[in-house]
């Protein structure tokens, strides 16, 4: 069975309980509308506040389940100073308002018994509950608290006009954040959860009249030992799961042990030892080494010699003759005159040039020159040599116009 | 290889005795050019040739002085060097050598002597021209004459050339030739010989 199931289970024997603590409280509502001067309406809307809505998870158009879980509200007393409204329960906006602008209006009861009713229901952390207020006005703490424990903060009241049956919560995801019971020793609960504790003296008596007392603490503490939870970051070290014995009465190594477990072993299977075995080699022929596997040309019987296999075939000797003569035509013809594509060609430089194959009728090459002599001669030219000197240049600078 | 001119202690100022030597051996007078230049315009053509060869001649003296059995071997850089140095020396301007084909043509920049308007050779390019020739005779002991050429702002080109050749330059210049065209037609008359 999973822990959302056993979770399940729980919450439904919880909701039994609501219902038969709301049958109570239905029956004593009815006998107190003979008492004078006492609003039923404030009475039953006395203490519920929308947050506790959203904390018990249960729907706030049930008077019945208002009246048995309005004992955790963080806002207590705010309705209780409004004895005219009836539905102000179904006004979750009003309920929010801070209580300091109603003491007027508390001042204004028609009746004492209503205003100490208010006074009573006025609870704060520093002031013990007043001995006049009923068990109806307490609600379960420890309800409470568990309740708060496995609804998810998104969870939203229902509509007002739901009737008094009760929603099971949706069950918490998995590695969802479930916030643990305050412990009574080591790190203080939380806020909302700490000023639920100052009205204890409260709830408990709240909770002896709905019957949850021994054995709401049972359910709550095998709830809390058969249900793992993850630890929030801050709260320390973290707890360990202790190992289970499964059907079979083995036992599993806990995640982090160092011992693993017979499943995990196995039966380990031990092998023989290899022996040492021959190989068996084929008696045949040696293995060719590279030496041997050149080729030994043969002998050279047919150098220097012609071999009659190699002549070409009979037949084919006049169609070879055909052949050889047929191109040497073709190559006369293409020598003695130019093509008549190239006749045809308007471009001198074209027509005028001939086939290949063809070859020059006479050609006429000027025969290299044997005489050492200069090709070229100069004259003047190395008359007179470069002045270099200032006297040279002078001398030469001199001689013009001497003429 | 080109001997650098060199002018370290070549002039000397001797205040204590009031003097200006040039190389401790000649005595100098510092002028005013101005009073130089109305000196000169008061001389005839023949006096002022005279006067320019005699300074020309006192500045051949100390390039044959320095460049000593040289001379003959030198080229026209170390030639040039000398020559100008000695002409800077006497604060007559800066002296360079250009040749137009064969023609050689002396050219010197900034000086002082100049006479006339600076559009066509004046009093003060014949005392230069002068100058150049009694220089150049000393150095080279040539029969040559220096003929002037042009000024171009503040510089004056002197034709170096033969006696023949003279007569013909100073024809082409009476025609109004520009001094290219005379150094063109004086290499022209060269080729022919």
């Amino acid at each position: 069975m999973s822990l959302e199931q056993q979770r399940i289970e729980q919450l439904q024997g919880l909701l039994a309980k609501i219902k038969r603590n709301a049958a109570v409280l239905l029956e004593q509502r009815s006998h107190r509308q003979a008492v004078p001067g006492v609003s039923p309406s404030s009475r039953v809307a006395a203490g519920v506040s929308p947050s506790s809505h959203v904390a018990a998870g249960v729907s706030p158009s049930s008077r019945a389940g208002q009246a048995a879980l309005s004992g955790a509200a963080p806002t207590p007393g705010v309705r209780a100073s409004q004895p005219a409204q009836p539905a102000a329960s179904d006004r979750p906006s009003e309920s929010r308002r801070p209580t300091s602008d109603r003491p007027a209006q508390a001042s204004a009861r028609p009746s004492e018994p209503a205003a100490e009713a208010s006074r009573a229901l006025t609870k704060r952390p520093s002031q013990p509950a007043p001995p006049v207020v009923s068990e109806l006005d307490e609600a379960p703490q420890r309800l409470d608290d568990e309740l708060l424990m496995t609804i998810p903060p998104s969870a939203a009241p229902p509509a007002a006009g739901d009737s008094s049956e009760f929603e099971l919560p949706p069950a918490p995801v998995p590695g969802e954040f479930v916030s643990e019971p305050p412990s009574d020793e080591g790190e203080p609960p939380p806020i909302s959860t700490r000023q639920q504790r100052g009205d204890d003296s409260a709830h408990e008596e709240l909770e002896e009249s709905l019957g949850f007392g021994a054995d709401g603490a049972e359910d709550e503490e095998d709830f809390s030992a058969s249900s793992p939870r993850t630890p929030p970051p801050e709260s320390g070290p973290q707890v360990t799961i202790p190992p289970k014995e499964d059907k079979e009465g083995e036992t599993r190594a806990a995640p982090g042990t160092d011992s693993p477990t017979m499943e995990q072993v196995g039966s380990t299977i031990e092998l023989d030892e290899p022996g040492s075995f021959d190989l068996e080699l084929a008696d045949g022929e040696p293995r060719p080494t590279p030496d041997d596997t050149e080729a030994q040309l043969p002998p050279g019987e047919y150098a220097g010699t012609y071999d009659a296999s190699l002549r070409p075939p009979e037949n084919v000797q006049e169609e070879l003759r055909t052949h050889a003569q047929a191109a040497s035509e073709r190559v006369e013809r293409s020598s003695s005159a130019p093509s008549s594509p190239l006749q045809s060609s308007p471009a001198p430089q074209v027509a005028s040039t001939p086939a290949l194959g063809a070859r020059p009728t006479e050609v006429v090459a000027r025969a290299p020159s044997t005489s050492s002599a200069p090709a070229a001669l100069y004259d003047g030219a190395a008359a007179q040599a470069e002045p270099r000197t200032f006297i040279e240049r002078l001398d030469a600078a001199l001689r013009l116009g001497t003429s | 290889m080109t001997q650098r001119f060199d002018m370290t202690g070549a002039l000397r100022f001797d205040l204590t005795r009031g003097r200006v030597s040039l190389g401790g051996v000649g005595a100098r007078v510092v002028l005013p050019v101005e009073v130089l230049s109305l000196l000169c315009r008061s001389l005839s053509d023949a006096e002022l040739s005279d006067f320019g060869h005699g300074l020309g001649n006192a500045v051949g003296k100390r390039v044959v002085e320095r460049l000593g059995s040289r001379l003959n071997r030198v080229e026209t850089e170390e030639m040039v060097e000398h020559l100008g140095g000695e002409l800077a020396l006497m604060g007559l301007g800066s002296l360079s050598v250009e040749y137009w084909g064969r023609a050689m043509v002396v050219s010197i920049v900034d000086s002082p002597f100049v006479f006339g308007d600076g559009r066509k050779p004046d009093s003060g390019d014949e005392l230069l021209a002068s100058l150049i020739h009694g220089a150049l005779l000393r150095i080279t002991s040539r029969e040559l004459s220096v003929v002037p050429l042009s000024r171009v702002d503040d510089t004056a080109r002197f034709a170096v050339c033969g006696q023949r050749a003279r007569e013909h330059v100073e024809a082409w210049l009476a025609e109004g030739c520009h001094y290219g065209e005379v150094l063109a037609r004086l290499n022209e008359s060269g080729a022919s010989v």
